[in-house]
């Protein structure tokens, strides 16, 4: 087990402009065990940026979550952007930072988004040897978060479950398990969540995500129309979702749990009693197994 | 095909202008091309919120798939879209007869608001030198939350578009969330220029600027100096020398 699993556990929220404010300024909040970033809003960058970083150091710990280095990408990581990541995590004191099981870019070109990797030997080599180079470059362990995808490109050499299991066994690294992720997936590509869940090792997961999603039609395939639930961070968390996560929860133990929401904000009191609701969960379910 | 095959066709897809359909199954596939675009435009109205309200119906739409298509982003900050958007958008923009003529000089107006809202406050050390007190005998290190705008169109102020010739100062305070603008004199402006550019002494560019704008430095003309010097130094907008 890696230094800091067990020092933050609980529940915590991404640290977004939109609700910054009633987060530092509330009188009353569900007990909060952590924030997390994306370093790439925080690199380079001053004014307000800055100034929510530096409070919310000063009251609770802080992870790190990227957006850009896909762990899938055929070309190595930008040195100079990983060393400026590298300060900011000494700076934060991040037990470890976590990248997506995607690509987001090829020839130096970004999409600013989690594209799907074929699950194939040939991806595990390259992947494996991307979180190889980032947790030398970084001095810290690597945690690798499991993408939602609408489709698979191509055709595919193993599931997802066990693309994953190749890659963190490996490079050795950790997992972030995003539960919604689960859900979404098994939803749109027809499998058991449970069953993907039961696979996945306990002893590498450091950290989960939930989020809601929302559903939409995708027109234009040559399939014509069809239904796919997105991984939104814009909607409240499904019940079936919450389930999901009791039951990883009194498999994994304590580990820190994020609730991402991205846009679609809604009151801030709605997102403290969905925080809250996740601090019940948290706390019953380690409780049962865990006291 | 190869992994980095695979990548290019799942990049093509979202960017081009004319995208290959998916084979059957990978249907899924097109929505990334939806999102990117919509993510896209969801920054572009906060960013330029009164640009976009001031094009026509579909054309911010429009311009965002040409960008994509001819110019797809190679930063990492998601933030920096706004300004490549922008570089690539406005000849176009100011070209066009049928949108409104401030659209342009709103463009960068909004642009440089919205750079200025998170850009760090403090020079980069390209010079290799370290700020020091100011000094006329050295050169004039600025903040690095500035930008100077020449624009055709009112702007920074509120109400209806008026059409006229302002020299614009836009800075943000170290201490303030927010930049404020300044409306300068042409010669103040070409003054601050200079100053940004920090490549002479402070005495070197005012004698250069003297010069160009055929002025005598008198007493009068030193008065009004130092008392700008007073004023871009209270305000932060001139930080020291090196």
């Amino acid at each position: 087990m890696i230094e800091g699993k067990r020092s933050v556990h609980g529940i915590g929220i991404g640290l977004r402009q939109a609700i910054a404010e009633p987060l530092f300024e509330a009188e009353q909040l569900p007990p909060l065990a952590f924030v997390e970033i994306h370093p790439e809003n925080y690199v380079r960058r001053g004014g307000r940026f800055r100034g929510m970083l530096e409070r919310a150091q000063a009251r609770w710990p802080i992870l790190t979550h990227g957006l850009t280095l896909g762990l899938g990408a055929v070309e190595p990581a930008d040195p100079s952007y990983v060393a400026a990541l590298k300060r900011l995590l000494t700076q934060l004191n991040a037990p470890w930072h976590s990248e997506h099981l995607c690509f987001s870019g090829v020839d130096g070109v970004m999409t600013h988004d989690l594209l799907p990797l074929p699950f194939r030997h040939e991806t595990v080599r390259v992947v494996v040897a991307r979180v190889r180079e980032l947790q030398d470059a970084l001095e810290r362990p690597v945690a690798i978060e499991n993408i939602s995808y609408y489709a698979h490109p191509g055709v595919a050499e193993m599931d997802e479950a066990q693309f994953l299991l190749e890659v963190l066994e490996g490079c050795d690294a950790k997992l972030l398990l995003d539960v919604n992720n689960v859900y979404v997936n098994s939803r749109n590509h027809g499998f058991d969540p449970l069953k993907f869940l039961e696979r996945m090792p306990a002893e590498r997961i450091v950290q989960l995500h939930v989020a809601g999603h929302s559903q939409r039609t995708v027109r234009g395939s040559a399939a014509g129309a069809r239904q796919l639930l997105i991984d939104t961070h814009g909607a409240a968390l499904r019940d079936e979702v919450y389930e999901l996560l009791g039951h990883v929860l009194a498999r994994v133990g304590p580990v820190p749990v994020l609730l991402e929401r991205d846009q679609n904000f809604p009151p801030f009191q709605e997102l403290c009693a969905e925080l809250q609701r996740l601090h019940q969960l948290y706390s019953c379910s380690i409780g049962a197994s865990w006291a | 095909m190869g992994l980095v095959d695979v990548q290019r066709e799942l990049v093509r897809l979202c960017f081009a202008a004319q995208p290959p359909l998916p084979a059957a199954g990978e249907g899924g596939l097109l929505v990334y091309r939806e999102l990117v675009r919509e993510r896209m435009l969801g920054q572009l109205r906060v960013a330029l919120p009164r640009s976009c309200a001031l094009l026509p119906e579909g054309a911010l739409e429009r311009a965002v798939a040409l960008h994509l298509a001819h110019e797809p982003p190679r930063t990492r900050y998601f933030r920096e879209l706004v300004g490549c958007f922008v570089a690539s958008a406005l000849p176009a923009c100011q070209a066009d007869a049928s949108l409104d003529p401030a659209c342009g000089d709103l463009l960068r107006y909004e642009l440089a608001l919205w750079e200025l809202l998170d850009c760090e406050e403090h020079p980069a050390d390209s010079h290799g030198s370290v700020r020091e007190e100011f000094s006329f005998d050295k050169r004039p290190v600025t903040s690095a939350a500035l930008r100077l705008l020449t624009v055709s169109h009112s702007v920074h102020l509120p109400g209806e578009l008026q059409a006229g010739t302002y020299f614009l100062c836009l800075h943000r305070p170290s201490d303030a969330e927010r930049p404020v603008t300044y409306t300068l004199t042409k010669v103040t402006h070409a003054f601050l220029q200079q100053l940004m550019r920090g490549e002479d002494t402070l005495t070197h560019t005012v004698k250069q600027l003297a010069t160009q704008s055929g002025a005598t430095i008198d007493t009068a003309y030193l008065d009004a100096l130092c008392e700008t010097l007073a004023q871009f130094l209270e305000r932060g907008i001139l930080l020291g020398s090196r």
